[in-house]
């Protein structure tokens, strides 16, 4: 029998502290025995960028991007997880996964689009859809956003958008931007001078579920909580590097440097800061960028269930740590 | 973080996984044939070849800056693995990117795709254009692969973006030529 407990005959129990598991590779996830709903964040790899060794092609789409705030998950159920990787330039990001089908709590986050090449290539279907790859004889269109359509909670609580297409013609000359989860990418057009790249689409917030700030955000840029942002479009070949389409917020990478001499250059695959964003690469001319691998990340709740001694209530209650 | 691929029975990539490393060096370790063994294993059978999110066009890249690596015995498989691309089991690599049209041909050294007739050396006419946000630029060829005639065509813009030529790459005077036949 506790006797520090104020006079309560029990048990003292420790109050149960909030838990965040993270998965950037593949692993199993089993809650405490307590639990019984938690908050999941799913991202799969975003899409790489377009191109055929030539410029102005789009940006890759965002991976698809997942949020649900409680999610039953039974408590001590293990439950696997499997991370997709980021799209090559050209291709398609890969799915990540919580949990298997057909049981309740699974979850799939589909792969983003890649983005288009050029000539006019269209950008590829995906969690978030790629931008279109500038004009040739013909305008590539941006590619469609799947993660809406996905059943059960992965629609549900997903989000993507569709990649841009070009706007105003067959002049536009720029590769468009593709999409993220928070927002459609944006078109080469007036906004960009028609010649620069468009801009990929903002990616989504996991804030909500998992707060203001956690170590795995990504800082730059005041990207904080955003994931699955979709790659910038590249500009067309003789406009200034500055013309570049920018990533979208979470992860979404520019187009790849501007390099005049079309013959395929040496250029890298960097990300950065960007890893397991689920960010689209940028478009460009060195066979694009490559999207962001994705990743899982778990929320268990707190809780004060049990019976409590007045003294740690008292110090949990006056640090502000007392759970809800 | 390490990545693998599956490839299928024609060696095109068709999933890339992300697999830990503490998994990789429990099962034979980077570039072994257990670690792809594991992961068969692991992740719905097939073939998987391990990758390199750093290696492109052959080359390795130093992750934390960007920057071309000091140490190129790192460089793996030619090109990171993506959906789409091939596995070229005679240069143990990677294409950079899915085959962009049937006439283009693997290159040996950087397992990109080439091809069949040089890239245009000539990417632009000359003349400096003013685009409608006010930005100077040379007036470029906006080029493409014809692949029904094996050949490089071309079109020029003007800073209106209406369509003011098209022209065919002479690839033995290695000049473009004008084509609005």
């Amino acid at each position: 029998m506790a006797r520090g407990n104020g006079g309560v005959i029990g048990v003292n129990n420790d109050p149960i502290t909030e838990l965040i598991t993270r998965f950037t590779g593949p692993g199993t996830f089993t809650s405490r025995p307590s639990t019984g709903n938690v908050g999941v964040f799913v991202a799969a790899g975003g899409g790489g960028g377009g191109s055929t060794g030539v410029n102005k092609a789009g940006g890759g789409g965002g991976g698809g991007f997942i949020l649900v705030p409680a999610l039953s998950v039974g408590g001590g159920t293990p439950i696997p997880v499997s991370i997709g990787g980021g799209g090559a330039g050209s291709s398609t990001g890969s799915d990540t996964t919580f949990g298997s089908a057909p049981n309740p709590y699974y979850l799939i986050a589909k792969g983003g689009g890649a983005g288009g090449n050029t000539p006019s290539g269209p950008g590829a279907p995906g969690g978030s859809g790629g931008g279109g790859g500038g004009p040739g004889p013909s305008v590539g269109p941006g590619g469609s956003a799947t993660q809406p359509s996905q059943p059960g909670n992965s629609g549900t609580y997903g989000s993507g958008n569709v990649g841009a297409g070009p706007t105003s013609g067959p002049g536009n000359i720029g590769g468009n931007g593709g999409g993220g989860a928070g927002a459609a990418g944006t078109s080469t057009g007036p906004g960009g001078g028609n010649y620069a790249g468009g801009n990929g689409g903002s990616g989504a917030d996991v804030r909500p579920v998992f707060g203001p700030s956690q170590p795995w955000y990504i800082t730059q840029n005041s990207q904080d909580g955003f994931f699955c942002g979709g790659g910038g479009g590249g500009p067309q070949t003789a406009y200034p590097p500055t013309a570049r389409g920018d990533g979208g917020k979470g992860g979404g990478t520019p187009h790849s440097p501007f390099v005049a001499n079309p013959s395929f250059p040496e250029y890298n695959n960097f990300s950065g800061p960007v890893a397991n964003s689920g960010g689209g690469g940028g478009g460009g001319q060195s066979g694009g960028r490559t999207g962001g691998p994705g990743q899982v990340a778990v929320i268990e709740p707190g809780s004060a269930s049990g019976v409590w001694s007045l003294k740690s209530q008292f110090s949990a209650r006056k640090s502000g740590t007392w759970p809800t | 973080m390490a990545h693998f691929a599956k490839i299928d029975e024609n060696n095109i990539v068709v999933d890339v996984r992300v697999i830990n490393n503490s998994d990789v060096e429990a099962n034979g370790g980077e570039k072994s044939t257990q670690a792809e063994q594991w992961v068969s294993d692991n992740f719905g059978g097939g073939t998987w070849k391990q990758g390199s999110y750093h290696t492109k066009h052959g080359k390795y890249y130093d992750p934390s800056t960007g920057e071309l690596d000091s140490d190129q015995t790192k460089a793996y498989r030619m090109n990171y693995p993506g959906i789409g691309c091939h596995y070229i089991s005679s240069l143990d690599g990677f294409t950079a990117g899915p085959k962009p049209y049937d006439s283009w041909t693997v290159k040996q050294d950087t397992c990109t795709w080439e091809p069949p007739v040089a890239f245009p050396t000539i990417t632009t006419t000359g003349i400096t254009l003013q685009s409608p946000a006010g930005v100077s630029y040379e007036q470029p060829y906006i080029y493409n692969w014809d692949e029904a005639n094996q050949r490089w065509i071309a079109q020029t813009f003007t800073k209106d973006n209406v369509l003011e030529n098209n022209y065919i790459w002479n690839s033995t005077t290695l000049q473009w030529e004008v084509d609005n036949g």
